[in-house]
């Protein structure tokens, strides 16, 4: 048994390492590397909405600060991404807990609009203050990172390639981070928060506490998530707050399946690639979406983690 | 000094008096039944009690200390721990996840031990390993470790209830209807337990419509009507008491007749 999952283990790592040198044209990698931005994402809402059991629609302001942040202090600051790498989630961080602290009392539908509501708030602001954040017309021209040590390395990711191993070293630590956190002491309270709430308060978990700290850890990881996404587009604008976003990663949450690591990473590939090979089908694009997440809901209600997992149990089976 | 005090206790709902006046005490290891026709306030003095309600009127004192203005986790980490009445469990999770919860009050670990893996978190898993396994043992449910508690039968998910409140370390245990839909046998299996647990050295309260375990088990007994306390005893007290009768044993002693 150990020594399968060693072995299986090795196969994904090669495959991953693999993958973009298969697919060669620019564009092919370009969807990888916008999987794993959104890879992020989906992990960070995973982490409240698949763990913790809460539903946050207001999630994308913390994208859209990540992305802002980085975009702001390069702009007024000339920090670079790894700066931003560190202060977008501690400023997404902080704003959890400024939307957290009157939003968790509530359960529910109320706490999912009200996080939406400040997540309103985040976005009119981002449209209006318009000396500050050039409105509605977002930040552009955000640089590619760049590893510079004076005499020894002068290197800029500029191609896809360079950043398809950028992506996947973020993704794994984002997995490392989920994977430890879920598995540990902590993880049982957001998991017993998730599966009932009365009786974890009765077992003596500090509920509000814990859901607190669950939000501002999903709002970092968004936050991060936007850093990236902000240094590879180069562009930092109000739409990373607005509705596309939520309903994109709320679907690859749902659909992939929640409470899992692998569903949101299936989700968000899904999610990034099928839009992109859909293309052809012009006007029909969005029904023919439609149609897949409606039936998926019906046909898979574990997600496509789900659906892994009976393949794999009848796999064994035979 | 008493384990559980409960003093002058109101609670309103609106205009009803769901609790009213109500006073009684525990002594530490002692087995308290509180019965009472179906609405007579039982769930909500329990409510009362652990916090998720709180009193109009009155006090509830734990070790001669306030405790009723405190929210139901500080509760929980005196070492008062509830069950429902209705199934209360962890559906989704396994019985050992489901154990493991419990422990949580205890746990010493947070974030940083968990993400950087230290001796810390690994001795704590150890230990809460160690548990699971003792208090299946003790319920004799090894063999559910690894099952959901999703699909247990009832009869085990309210042994499992019964598991992740043992779990917390209870010094006072409250029992809402743990017999509630429980075969005979199973029932007879309860009492067994519920002795065993008091042998621990913990201290029980339970709610409890089954008579024979109410009058079997309880050392004491507390009866509401009402949200009103008409009578507190012993078994043999209560079963001639002439208001309990007539308001609530009434009808089989008239059988009789």
């Amino acid at each position: 048994m150990k020594r399968e999952r060693w072995v299986s283990g090795a196969i994904i790592v090669i495959v991953v390492l693999v993958l973009p040198l298969i697919f060669e044209s620019a564009y092919a990698r370009h969807i990888l590397v916008s999987s794993g931005i959104f890879i992020l994402l989906s992990l960070g809402l995973n982490f409240i909405m698949g763990y913790t059991g809460l539903t946050p629609f207001g999630y994308p302001v913390f994208f859209g600060l990540g992305a802002y942040t980085t975009a702001l202090g390069f702009t007024y600051l000339g920090t670079d991404f790894w700066i931003g790498l560190i202060a977008a989630p501690i400023v997404a961080g902080i704003f959890g807990f400024l939307i957290g602290y009157p939003s968790l009392r509530l359960r529910g539908p109320y706490f999912a609009i009200v996080t939406m509501a400040f997540s309103e708030i985040v976005a009119l602001i981002l449209n209006n203050w318009v000396s500050f954040t050039r409105g509605s017309m977002g930040i552009s021209g955000i640089p590619h990172p760049k590893i510079v040590i004076p005499g020894l390395i002068d290197f800029t990711f500029n191609h896809e390639l360079e950043w398809y191993y950028l992506i996947v070293t973020v993704c794994a630590f984002y997995l490392l981070v989920n994977w430890r956190l879920i598995h540990s002491c902590a993880g049982e309270a957001w998991l017993a928060i998730r599966e009932n709430e009365d009786l974890a308060e009765a077992v003596g978990i500090h509920t509000f506490k814990w859901k607190m700290i669950s939000f501002v850890i999903g709002a970092m990881m968004g936050g991060m998530a936007g850093c990236v996404y902000a240094h590879y587009y180069t562009i930092a604008s109000p739409d990373l707050v607005g509705f596309y976003y939520l309903t994109t990663m709320f679907a690859m949450v749902i659909i992939g399946g929640r409470g899992t690591l692998l569903g949101p990473v299936l989700g968000a590939i899904l999610f990034t690639a099928a839009p992109e090979y859909l293309r052809a089908a012009k006007t029909m694009r969005l029904i023919i979406f439609g149609l897949i997440m409606l039936l998926s809901i019906i046909f898979m209600p574990q997600g496509l983690n789900g659906l892994v997992n009976d393949i794999r149990a009848r796999f064994r089976r035979t | 000094m008493a384990s559980l005090q409960v003093k002058s206790v109101f609670r309103y709902f609106g205009g009803v008096a769901a609790l009213s006046d109500v006073n009684f005490r525990i002594s530490p290891g002692e087995i308290v039944g509180l019965i009472g026709p179906n609405g007579a306030g039982k769930t909500t003095l329990f409510n009362v009690i652990t916090g998720f309600i709180k009193p109009s009127k009155g006090q509830i004192l734990y070790e001669d200390r306030v405790i009723s203005d405190l929210a139901p986790y500080e509760i929980a980490s005196l070492g008062i721990i509830r069950t429902y009445q209705k199934t209360s469990i962890f559906p989704a999770l396994t019985v050992a996840q489901n154990i493991a919860i419990g422990h949580h009050r205890q746990s010493r670990s947070g974030i940083w031990p968990a993400l950087f893996r230290t001796q810390a978190h690994h001795t704590e898993r150890q230990e809460i390993e160690m548990r699971i396994r003792e208090i299946l043992d003790f319920l004799a449910m090894d063999w559910a470790k690894d099952y959901f508690a999703q699909n247990l039968s009832y009869g085990d998910q309210r042994k499992l209830e019964i598991a992740v409140a043992l779990s917390a370390r209870p010094r006072l245990l409250l029992l809402d209807e743990p017999a509630a839909g429980l075969n005979p046998e199973e029932t007879n299996g309860l009492m067994e337990v519920i002795k065993k647990i008091q042998k621990q050295g913990i201290t029980i309260l339970v709610v409890e419509h089954h008579m024979k375990l109410v009058m079997q088990v309880c050392e004491r007994i507390v009866v509401l009507n009402y949200g009103k306390k008409i009578a507190e005893g012993t078994p043999v007290q209560i079963q001639n008491h002439e208001e309990v009768v007539k308001v609530y044993l009434g009808e089989e002693i008239e059988d009789e007749t």
